[in-house]
């Protein structure tokens, strides 16, 4: 036996599949009566279906593919309530805004009331104002906001990784989540696939761990870089469980709507969890971290000797530095070269000394000693003419022969001390 | 009670403890934590952030008042329509304090399981609340 309720929800899903995802105006007065009331139209809208149909001209002018997806029909007496979820492409006049191009999506949530087999009330409406941010018509103010929400929903997402919990990843992702996944792995879209692949790979790697390193913002997207690791205690693409402890990167972009993920795009190192298992041979010339040392000892040799240009030779010209507040965040040669020409002119017998070196991989550390007496002005003081000595350590990493990258650490503090800037 | 009565019983127990009587530490009695999140913008689903978010509203205006007007159901969701209507007496979508009210409707639906709020959806008319309150950006 077909329910009121039956009947009413079949007549919502016509009216939304057979008229508004058909872009069909002329039909309209079929689902709407002429005295239909809309609690949300604007005062200067005519009432019935010919206001029904004033909007979606206007929205089908502003939209060629407007789409209505329906997420749940609730029926009671002779209402029902939708969940939907309004899509398109912003590829005409959209209520006084020029065509942009951009794709939107917008929630609806609306309850009717059906007499008559018609639309006699209306309650609710669309997320007209997401929309319009989404178009960039609008600022949000929200963004910080909107931000942080991105943010927590992916640290629900990788704690669901991290803790093997479904259920953070059911909370984090849309059931009808779309991931554009390139794997060799053959799991279903939506949110069970993303339960299902996390699932095997908790069982190729139990103790898998993802850390975020990164994350950017905009719009309606999170992009995210992550590191994962974790023991190869169980079959990986078919080979079997290697007891390696396994690292690699991954990259992964992020759509929200309505409060999850509806789709994301991944990049990870398959390549490379597969030459550590030993599958597949590594192509990168091995480690010669003997080689590493000299390269380092050399370029403080010549430091010593004045040689301010040795840097050109020994270190990438994309070099980045990560040091601290004597020596911040840096990118190039050229900070470099300054920073020892200053240091030179300030301490003229200046001597780094290297107390011990230690290379494994692509890293080469360093405990140094400096020595040298301030005979002119440091950072526009005045010379001290005092014996001055600080330490420090620096990681290197080498990479084709050159030194790319230093995270450095010296003792500031006392450096300062010995200038009379912090009191002894 | 029929359990679509008892969902809208949770759901009327939830509006009267926190609308109503405003009493922010009952929060975890109603919802799951974390629950599914479905509501624009800057609400996030775990009892933290949904109280947070919800301070911070009250704060932008005190004298907030949400009243049910219809209440429906069917299987496991709940769809409450409300009024909506308060004063904004700080800052607000970029705005600051007007000092106007807005009245205006909104509309949730709740997912009820065991007892509890597990995922919700929410819509204002935020249009027509921002022409109220002449907040134009």
């Amino acid at each position: 036996m077909t329910t009121l309720q039956d009947q009413n929800k079949a007549h919502v899903r016509n009216y939304i599949e057979e008229v508004i995802n058909h872009h069909i105006l002329g039909r309209f007065s079929e689902y709407v009566p002429e005295d239909g009331i809309d609690y949300s139209s604007p005062p200067n809208v005519p009432r019935g279906y010919k206001g029904t149909e004033m909007f979606f001209t206007m929205f089908f002018e502003g939209s060629s593919d407007v789409h209505n997806t329906i997420h749940e029909m609730i029926a009671e007496d002779d209402k029902v309530s939708i969940i939907s979820t309004i899509s398109g492409t912003h590829d005409g006049n959209l209520m006084g805004l020029p065509a942009t191009g951009k794709k939107f999506s917008a929630l609806l949530l609306e309850t009717v009331r059906i007499a008559d087999g018609k639309y006699a009330e209306r309650w609710g409406g669309m997320d007209i104002y997401g929309m319009m941010v989404q178009l960039g018509a609008l600022q949000d103010p929200n963004q910080k906001a909107l931000a942080e929400q991105y943010v927590k929903l992916v640290e629900t997402y990788i704690g669901g990784v991290n803790n093997h919990d479904a259920a953070a990843l059911r909370v984090a992702f849309a059931k009808d989540f779309h991931d554009h996944i390139n794997a060799q792995v053959d799991v279903p879209q939506g949110v069970e696939g993303v339960v299902m692949a996390h699932g095997m790979l908790h069982d190729s790697f139990n103790d898998l761990q993802f850390v975020v390193d990164e994350h950017t913002v905009e719009g309606d997207k999170i992009a995210i870089r992550v590191h994962a690791i974790g023991t190869q205690t169980g079959p990986f693409y078919g080979f079997p469980a290697s007891g390696k402890t396994i690292q690699w990167t991954a990259h992964r972009i992020l759509r929200v709507e309505n409060g999850q993920f509806i789709e994301a795009w991944n990049e990870f190192d398959q390549v490379g969890i597969l030459q550590q298992m030993g599958i597949i041979p590594s192509f990168a010339p091995p480690p010669n971290p003997e080689a590493n040392k000299a390269l380092v000892r050399r370029l403080y040799e010549e430091e010593n000797k004045g040689n301010v240009d040795i840097v050109d030779e020994l270190m990438s010209p994309d070099f980045v530095m990560h040091g601290d507040a004597l020596n911040p965040y840096q990118k190039g040669l050229e900070p470099l070269k300054a920073g020892a020409l200053m240091t030179q002119a300030a301490f003229p017998d200046m001597v780094v000394t290297i107390e011990d070196i230690m290379a494994a991989g692509d890293r080469v550390i360093v405990r140094l000693r400096w020595t040298g007496t301030n005979t002119g002005s440091f950072m526009g003081l005045p010379a001290t003419n005092k014996k001055i000595t600080w330490t420090a350590m620096a990681t290197n990493r080498i990479e084709n022969g050159k030194i790319v990258e230093r995270w450095f650490n010296s003792d500031v503090y006392s450096f300062l001390q010995q200038f009379g800037m912090i009191p002894s | 009670m029929m359990s679509l009565d008892v969902n809208k019983q949770v759901v009327k127990d939830f509006h009267q403890a926190i609308m109503i009587e405003r009493n922010l530490n009952v929060i975890a009695q109603f919802l799951r934590d974390p629950f599914v999140d479905h509501s624009v913008p800057s609400e996030s689903g775990s009892i933290a952030s949904y109280t947070h978010w919800l301070q911070s509203y009250l704060t932008v205006f005190p004298d907030f008042a949400a009243q049910i007007e219809d209440l429906t159901a069917e299987n496991d969701l709940v769809v409450c329509r409300l009024s909506l209507s308060g004063t904004q007496q700080a800052e607000y979508m970029g705005a600051s304090a007007s000092w106007k009210s807005f009245s205006v409707s909104g509309l949730q639906i709740y997912r009820i399981a065991d007892g509890k709020i597990v995922e919700r959806w929410s819509w204002i008319d935020t249009m027509r609340l921002r022409a109220q309150l002449g907040i134009v950006n």
